[in-house]
């Protein structure tokens, strides 16, 4: 019998003295400079915080983890998806966090496995007029960057034969730094669905929102790209 | 021990004093607060919090997915019309054959965005029989004589027969249907008044079959059963927001309808650009028909089918 994918543990158990420990760090490093949003049982990477602590949390990326897993079947009821395809799957959408999102607002430009990620019924849409939402290109390099993820709900769509049709993955994402116009929060919700060609999962569809808090401007600007699916 | 020197003070210079300390407390204790006040909204403006007096924002929303892996496609993106025909056949325990008692060809233009549904009524003679007929030989069969008495092609068919159809609505938790008129059918079971009725598989399956209430008979029934075909559209579109809601009724589909001319892949696709229609906007239109017992077309079908024919909805006034 193949393993089945099971929900990590987002948060463990803690001793109190170490609890108000990180209380403590957490309430100095709120008032210093910086404070996490971080939203009720989402999980963060983090470096750990030392002695010669930095001002902020300083976070090279976020590290996708499962969070609740869902699988529908069109044939025999009460499946569970096995752990190679769940990994698989969360590999890319790892993957696509860290060329769509870490790469640009730490390099300045997009990573080299972009395009790869998508099947080519979407990648001239995720190269051209919806490139602007899927990634943080725009928003330049930015310093002190740091990140928070929720866990990734996964779902399965499997047919009557027990075989995989589509794989989605729906997270948040929520990322922050110093851009060259001032502190910058952009908020992600990323619903990414998967289709297996030969053994590669690709994005066949998505739903991306993001919204970018800077300090740039008051413009607000509300763009809907790709109508037409 | 107290100081000799305050001892020797006059009352008046002490109570001075004591003010003048009193004050400069309070204001240290006000400047404090604003300080720390100032640095708590600068460190929040340097985290990234959202400070109105400075800050802006951006919103950005797409939503793609791949074309279809066969047909219905144009310039890399389903922007073709299409044609999918619903049937609800009459195969139960203890009655086979499976005729098409409920013929629903619904439209769909993608470019435009919009949608129409064409109610068939299960009498209407098409070859010498009545059109249900077709559905004892499949779905493709009873897609072939549809398109054959309309004039438009059929791609697609979602065929469910009883306990397909009490499956998929009990699945999705009951539909919220609008009752028309009273109903009052003893061979249905459909006992309704007017209004919004929330209905279980058996009480939608009630209102879909009874035809006893009405002096036209089937021709009302048919309509009735467009009506409730559009008022799940509306509650499912809600669900399909999201791919876990999307694969949920996907999965419902798989087990309680046969598919005809379509996978579940393709389905997907499909389903999303239908759902993606506001259901309020979908006309429910029933074929004109003229005579009894094995029905002919009206005046007016040739034109109404015309106008559908041609991009997936109709127009034209009928």
């Amino acid at each position: 019998m193949s393993p089945v994918l099971q929900p990590q543990r987002t948060s463990g158990t803690s001793s109190p003295a170490r609890s108000t420990g990180v209380a403590c760090v957490l309430v100095l490093v709120l008032l210093l400079a910086a404070c996490s949003g971080a939203k009720k049982n989402s999980t963060t990477t983090t470096t750990k915080p030392n002695a010669k602590a930095p001002k902020v949390l300083a976070i090279k990326t976020s590290l996708l983890k499962v969070g609740k897993v869902v699988v529908e079947s069109a044939g025999a009821p009460n499946l569970l998806m096995d752990v190679p395809t769940g990994k698989a799957v969360l590999a890319v959408a790892q993957k696509y966090i860290d060329n769509a999102i870490f790469e640009p607002l730490k390099a300045g430009r997009l990573g080299g496995d972009y395009a790869s990620l998508f099947d080519q019924g979407v990648e001239s849409a995720a190269l051209g007029a919806d490139r602007r939402a899927l990634t943080d290109l725009e928003a330049g390099k930015v310093a002190r960057l740091t990140s928070t993820a929720s866990p990734v709900e996964l779902s399965a769509l499997v047919g009557t034969l027990g075989e995989y049709i589509y794989v989605a993955t729906d997270f948040d994402l929520t990322v922050k730094g110093i851009a060259s116009t001032g502190p910058l929060t952009i908020s992600h919700k990323i619903e990414l669905t998967f289709a297996q060609t030969g053994k590669t999962w690709l994005v066949t569809a998505y739903r991306v929102q993001s919204v970018r808090h800077s300090s740039a401007g008051k413009t607000t600007t509300t763009t809907k790209g790709g109508k037409k699916p | 021990m107290r100081d000799p020197a305050v001892k020797d003070l006059p009352k008046s210079k002490l109570r001075i004093g004591r003010k003048t300390k009193r004050v400069l407390l309070a204001l240290a204790g006000a400047t404090t607060a604003f300080v720390l006040g100032c640095m708590a909204i600068f460190a929040a403006w340097l985290a990234g919090v959202h400070v109105p007096i400075a800050s802006g924002a951006t919103y950005l929303r797409v939503e793609k997915l791949a074309p279809l892996a066969s047909a219905d496609r144009e310039g890399g993106g389903l922007t073709a019309p299409f044609f999918i025909l619903l049937v609800g056949n009459d195969s139960r325990p203890g009655v086979g054959g499976a005729r098409g008692d409920a013929l629903h060809v619904l439209g769909v233009n993608p470019a435009k965005h919009q949608a129409t549904m064409i109610d068939i009524p299960r009498d209407t003679c098409w070859n010498g029989d009545k059109i249900n007929a077709g559905n004892t030989h499949g779905p493709r069969a009873q897609a072939n004589d549809v398109a054959g008495l309309m004039g438009v092609p059929i791609s697609y068919v979602v065929d469910v027969d009883f306990a397909g159809f009490l499956g998929l609505v009990d699945g999705v938790g009951g539909v919220d249907v609008h009752v028309p008129t009273v109903m009052h059918d003893t061979y249905s079971g459909a006992y309704f008044n007017p209004g919004l009725r929330h209905m279980t598989g058996t009480d939608a399956l009630a209102f879909s079959r009874d035809r006893h209430d009405f002096p036209s008979s089937d021709i009302i029934r048919t309509h009735n059963q467009g009506l409730l075909i559009l008022d799940a559209m509306r509650q499912l579109r809600a669900k399909m927001q999201n791919a876990p809601g999307e694969f949920r009724l996907l999965a419902l589909l798989g087990r309680h309808a046969q598919l005809d001319g379509i996978g579940l892949k393709d389905l997907y696709r499909l389903s999303r650009v239908a759902f993606s229609l506001n259901p309020d906007q979908i006309q429910n239109i029933t074929m004109p028909y003229t005579g009894g017992g094995c029905l002919g077309l009206g005046a007016s079908a040739a034109g109404l089918f015309a106008d559908f024919r041609d991009d997936g909805i109709v127009e034209s006034p009928h």
